[in-house]
């Protein structure tokens, strides 16, 4: 399957627009997501892309109003379309409502990086699975035990009748995940967001469970949202990409234009800096510098201070607007479009 | 062994049979100290060279796991042998003690091993903080101020201060951001190729491992199962553990048809291992005489070692080749 074959443009299963997550620190505001748009469709799977720092995980967590601390969610709509079809904006519920609780897990859910922290350690796996399950449905515990068994078979788990009342520290790392990935579906959500899903895990475990996903996901019709920082598994999972770069999108286009085409100078400078298995070179491109601080961060093109492309004047004196450079490409940048991002109450902070 | 012994320019030898670290500095093998090693490994490191372990967590590619074994040594063979080897660590948050300036820090390993005086030991810090693109004006900085790309930058300087000849870079460049990776791959590839120095470069990611090793070690719960140069063992696998790390590799080329092989199961536990082949439950070459007998390493091809019954009759695939061709990405 090449990923534009699910290219299609029905009404999308999920839309952002204009997501603000600050973090009120004592020493300034940390702007981790500044304006951030996306959406994704039924069944389909898109990548947010970035380097840490990006905000990619922010972004991540706001949309099911995770964001805790001194994070603050102050701009921005995600509307979501439920199972029975109605359309709820997330971020204009309470974070501790029964409808947001319902909406996490039965409509949404998220599969962490990190499968040995997101289980508690003193519950078995099928407890803590099953627990999705008490919250969002009324079956008996023997009708949960037996959904909670096949799901943990379904994610390629041996034994899931016995394994069921083991302990998160008794299963592998891969196991782990598989279980996480088994929580994060059992309650068939129609959108999963997957942050960092494989970074942890060994190569031969992260092709499995990739797999895993897109099985199920060819099975369950649900979208998925994959946060990496991996070229490759945005290139072999998702039909359409978000680059993200200091809390923005920078880019968005197919996956194959991305790889193919890139028009952002990020984007090219990072596509030249990652070793192609298979196309080896002598020496990598490097994008000099680092990433600098998101805290009260100049109105200016995040990329200015490593871009090789940069126009003092220009790109140091307004922040570039998402332009359209065809129908299903679109990039931030002076260099593509004279047009500014538009202000707004929070700019000026 | 046969082929490697004779080997002059090994700075660093593990041996099979006596199950031995056998480390030589400089000319001459006097006072060679010797460290236990993992089960069924032999190998050597030239100068110069990058020899590349790869393999899944618990397979003993933390030949580091074993490595620290040093911690066994008594206090003066350790002493001997810092001084010829140093370690860069994956965690370039954690591997650097908060509490100490970056000259403390990078001159640490100087004040332990040699006797040098307060002016010398600055005079070389900031010699390896330059070559490391640091300088002088960050000496008297600590941890916190740097970002992730230069904690590591300050971390190879470290291990280089003493002059070593050998560097154990364990998933040296797996914590970081893929921008600030490809400046860190660059600059050890610039060292290596200045002063000589030998690398054993201990990472999971194929694509890194590609780009900066000669030779590649395989190594499956403990054993190694497969050594070769790097083009050759990616190209033409010949131990099937190998043709599945390959296949499961993804790659950054959106057009390419994705490998249909998988491998299934979980790694074995090192602490019980499977019969025979530890590879045979996920082998889908095994037959009965995998099950119950342990394949011998042999020296299949000048430079290529396997262990594996069939290496000679099995035909792996390699890495799939992309379609676009790389002067399209890396214009």
């Amino acid at each position: 399957m090449t990923p534009s074959a699910s290219l299609k443009s029905t009404e999308p299963r999920l839309k952002v627009e204009g997501l603000k997550t600050y973090f009120f620190l004592d020493h300034g505001i940390l702007k981790a997501v500044d304006g951030v748009d996306f959406h994704v469709g039924e069944a389909e799977s898109v990548g947010i892309i970035g380097e840490s720092g990006c905000g990619k995980s922010i972004t991540a967590q706001s949309m099911l109003q995770l964001v805790r601390g001194r994070g603050q969610i102050v701009a921005g709509h995600a509307v979501l379309r439920r199972k029975q079809g109605e359309m709820v904006d997330i971020l204009s519920l309470d974070p501790d409502s029964a409808e947001m609780r319902s909406v996490r897990g039965d409509d949404a859910s998220i599969i962490f990086q990190e499968p040995m922290t997101s289980f508690s350690p003193v519950h078995t796996i099928g407890f803590q699975i099953g627990e999705m399950l008490r919250l969002h449905t009324k079956l008996s515990e023997a009708q949960i035990r037996e959904r909670v068994i096949a799901m943990l078979g379904r994610v390629g788990i041996s034994n899931p009748e016995v394994r069921i009342d083991e302990y998160p520290h008794q299963l592998s790392g891969g196991m782990r995940q598989r279980a996480m990935i088994a929580m994060a579906l059992i309650c068939h959500p129609q959108i999963v967001i997957a942050d960092e899903p494989t970074t942890a895990l060994d190569v031969t475990i992260q092709a499995q469970i990739l797999d895993l996903m897109r099985d199920l996901q060819d099975e369950l019709g649900m979208s998925i949202v994959y946060i990496t920082h991996n070229m490759a598994v945005v290139a072999e999972n998702v039909s359409r990409v978000y680059v993200m770069y200091l809390g923005r999108v920078v880019e968005t286009t197919t996956t194959e234009r991305l790889f193919k085409d890139p028009k952002h100078p990020y984007t090219q400078k990072l596509l030249r800096s990652i070793p192609h298995p298979g196309r080896p070179v002598e020496r990598l491109e490097v994008i000099e510098g680092s990433v600098p601080s998101a805290v009260d961060p100049p109105r200016r093109c995040g990329f200015f201070t490593r871009c090789p492309s940069a126009m003092a004047g220009v790109c140091d004196a307004a922040i570039p607007a998402l332009t359209k450079v065809d129908d299903e490409h679109w990039a931030r940048c002076f260099l593509l479009s004279d047009e500014k991002e538009a202000e707004d109450e929070w700019s000026s902070l | 062994m046969s082929g490697q012994a004779s080997d002059d320019n090994a700075i660093l030898r593990v041996e099979q049979v006596s199950k031995q670290f056998v480390s030589r500095s400089g000319i001459g093998a006097r006072n060679a100290p010797v460290i236990r090693a993992v089960d069924n490994v032999s190998l050597h490191i030239n100068a110069g060279e990058t020899l590349a372990v790869v393999g899944e967590s618990g397979s003993g590619k933390s030949v580091t796991g074993e490595w620290v074994d040093l911690a066994r040594l008594s206090e003066r063979q350790l002493r001997q042998l810092r001084r010829h080897f140093h370690m860069i660590f994956q965690d370039p948050y954690s591997s650097l003690d908060p509490r100490m300036t970056v000259f403390d820090i990078i001159a640490e390993p100087l004040i332990y091993n040699e006797r040098v005086s307060r002016a010398e030991a600055r005079r070389r810090v900031i010699e390896v903080l330059e070559l490391v693109g640091l300088g002088e004006r960050h000496l008297n900085h600590y941890p916190h101020a740097f970002s992730g790309g230069q904690r590591q930058r300050i971390g190879i300087a470290r291990s280089l201060i003493c002059k070593p000849r050998l560097i154990v870079c364990d998933e040296a460049v797996s914590a970081l951001d893929v921008s600030v990776q490809a400046q860190i791959l660059n600059l050890l590839k610039d060292l290596q190729q200045r002063f000589g120095l030998a690398f054993m470069f201990i990472a999971h990611d194929i694509a890194v491992v590609e780009f900066i090793a000669h030779r590649i070690a395989v190594m499956y719960v403990g054993r190694m199962v497969e050594l070769g140069e790097t083009r050759a063992i990616i190209d033409r696998p010949l131990h099937p553990y190998t043709e599945a790390l390959l296949s499961s590799v993804p790659m950054t080329d959106p057009t390419r048809e994705r490998s249909g092989k998988r491998l299934s199961g979980e790694i074995a536990s090192p602490i019980n291992p499977p019969s025979g082949c530890h590879f045979h439950p996920r082998c889908p070459y095994a037959t009965e005489r995998c099950k119950a007998e342990i394949p011998q390493w042999r020296e299949l091809e000048p430079g290529r070692f396997v262990a594996c019954h069939f290496a000679a009759e099995l035909r792996l695939a390699g890495m799939i080749q992309s379609h676009t061709p790389h002067h399209e990405l890396h214009k």
